[in-house]
């Protein structure tokens, strides 16, 4: 069986921010700048959460330079809200405050 | 989505960075790169110490047979599935196959007992070696038989671990069925 693990802090930064517009996509780069993540605690973040189907990834063809945007799926979104409601929300971070490379927990 | 698409989707933001913020990013992408070599790493150890420690030693096990001695059986009954649970948990971890996890318990729990069976120099272990020592043209066979038997147990133990903690890993970020 599944166990129902605790969100990290970082996590829970990253699906706070996300849910901030949850019908706005979101690149890595203004994900990083508005969480304080380095992208290297970011980017595995982001993935165990597209593995989960917390989280849609997708890439904006748009743009003349393609990129990756991001946002939460109605799971993501119900999981977001059931996290805030059981844990106070992470504080925001400044970017010079960036916890290291090191990844985290989801 | 696989590694690779992440990896370049990091590379893509690039561009949106600079300076100090640049070379936070490349270590990031660096990271991430290097976290998905891990179970690669550890796969290509379980395989390499498999082949190496297992098949590696056949002279060991021919030596013993030329002898007329059939002690060598029964190191093989022991060690060939090991080895063999062991390639398979390898190839199910790098494919990351759900069975992975279960595999590489099962390699871990074989190796444990070869390992317990070769320090403490028991039946089946302590027969093959005492046949080997006994035929073996080898001048230090007493050194080298004692070296076999700590280093394949501690190498083989330190590698099923490797193989259990990747595996619980991919499980652990892997979505519900």
């Amino acid at each position: 069986m599944r166990r129902n693990r605790k969100h990290s802090e970082q996590t829970r930064a990253v699906l706070t921010e996300l849910a901030t517009d949850p019908s706005h996509d979101r690149y890595g780069y203004e994900l990083a700048q508005a969480t304080g993540l380095a992208s290297g605690t970011l980017y595995p973040i982001l993935m165990r959460l597209e593995e989960r189907g917390l989280l849609e990834a997708r890439w904006e063809l748009s743009d003349r330079r393609p990129r990756h945007v991001y946002r939460l799926t109605a799971a993501g979104l119900a999981a977001t809200e059931a996290v805030s409601e059981a844990e106070p929300e992470p504080p925001r971070r400044s970017r010079s405050a960036a916890p290291s490379g090191r990844q985290a927990t989801a | 989505m696989s590694r690779r698409d992440w990896l370049r989707a990091m590379r893509r933001e690039l561009a949106e960075t600079s300076g100090r913020a640049r070379l936070s990013w490349l270590l990031g992408i660096a990271w991430v790169a290097a976290v998905g070599l891990i179970p690669f790493a550890v796969a290509a150890g379980v395989v390499v110490g498999v082949v190496g420690g297992t098949f590696g030693n056949h002279e060991v096990f021919l030596e013993v047979e030329r002898s007329g001695s059939d002690s060598w059986i029964g190191a093989l009954v022991l060690t060939v599935p090991t080895a063999i649970v062991g390639l398979v948990a390898a190839a199910l971890v790098v494919s990351r196959r759900r069975a992975g996890l279960a595999a590489a318990y099962a390699f871990a729990a074989l190796v444990a007992v070869c390992a317990v069976l070769s320090v403490t120099n028991s039946p089946p272990v302590r027969a093959f070696m005492d046949d080997w020592q006994r035929v073996t043209t080898d001048p230090r066979a007493a050194d080298h038989a004692w070296e076999r038997r700590f280093n394949s147990a501690i190498g083989a133990s330190l590698a099923a671990v490797a193989l259990v903690l990747v595996a619980r890993r991919q499980r652990s970020t892997r979505p519900p069925a």
